[in-house]
């Protein structure tokens, strides 16, 4: 694989153009990764706007038609509705767990079966979210599975 | 895909549930002069009804773990003697068969869900391994 990279004071906006025939497990990582973090969501906290990558984001939450973003120790209002954000991020390593939830894999420390077909969901932060049966086809499949 | 899981779900529940059901009634029942060829087919039909039956309710959409065993228990219930004792004259409707019918019920539930969970425990494993896979090409 052959890597590019052309700086110039004339480019006003970084541009990624991946040229293959096919794209295997390695280039679909990188691609996955780059997906990750050239899209941001906007998040309001205490009245605050701040910029947040996907990369910082451990899951979205939907609470009383409000959505929230969960990052590693914070949370933010999100101005977009989950399903909004499920369609945007379908191809990124985000993946819907629930009716109420979106949960970025990345962020995954392990699953657990509980009774009932659901399984529990350990992130990196300790916190434990459940993936429920009804979206757990989608979520094995975001592995391959 | 959803129906693929559904179909060999249903399966599992019914062969696991069934090779309980008839070592029991082997256990149990083995020398009381019962051919074995006609309890065989009502065992599997039951078994077979059983699952069927579970499989319906399971669409009800119930958040309540307890709540979901209960009504999988009803199902079991009523289809066993509804139908198995009822309808396929399985077994007479006395007090001493009824305690025995509704202790093998208990083991064969508690059988199954055991072999559910063992099947989830795989696939929990196999997300988990891809998990990790995952982190170290991250970090490679």
């Amino acid at each position: 694989m052959k890597l590019f990279i052309e700086q110039s004071e004339q480019y006003t906006e970084a541009e990624i153009t991946i040229k293959c025939g096919m794209i295997d497990g390695r280039l679909e990582s990188i691609i996955s990764y780059i997906r990750l973090n050239m899209f941001s969501v906007s998040g309001v906290k205490d009245g605050e706007t701040r910029v947040i990558s996907l990369g910082d984001i451990f899951y979205f939450e939907s609470i009383d038609d409000k959505t929230f973003i969960y990052l590693e120790s914070d949370v933010y209002e999100c101005s977009m509705k989950l399903y909004e954000l499920e369609e945007q991020l379908e191809k990124a390593n985000f993946v819907r767990i629930s009716k109420s939830c979106i949960v970025n894999i990345m962020k995954l420390d392990s699953v657990r079966p509980m009774l009932n077909s659901r399984y529990e969901a350990k992130l990196e932060n300790g916190e434990k979210l459940i993936i429920s049966r009804h979206y757990l086809p989608a979520f094995k499949s975001k592995f391959g599975i | 895909m959803e129906w693929k899981k559904k179909i060999s779900q249903l399966l599992t529940v019914t062969c696991s549930s069934f090779t309980i059901i008839m070592l029991l009634y082997a256990l149990l029942f083995g020398d009381e002069n019962i051919p074995i060829n006609q309890a065989t087919f009502i065992l599997f039909a039951v078994c077979a009804m059983t699952s069927v039956a579970i499989f319906l309710t399971d669409f009800i959409p119930i958040k309540s773990v307890p709540l979901r065993f209960a009504i999988d228990f009803i199902d079991v219930f009523l289809t066993v003697f509804l139908f198995g004792g009822g309808v396929l004259g399985m077994f007479p409707f006395k007090l001493r068969i009824i305690l025995i019918v509704f202790g093998m019920l208990t083991v064969a539930y508690v059988g199954v869900v055991a072999v559910m969970l063992i099947t989830e425990q795989i696939i929990a494993e196999d997300i988990n391994k891809k998990i990790s896979e995952m982190k170290h090409k991250n970090i490679d």
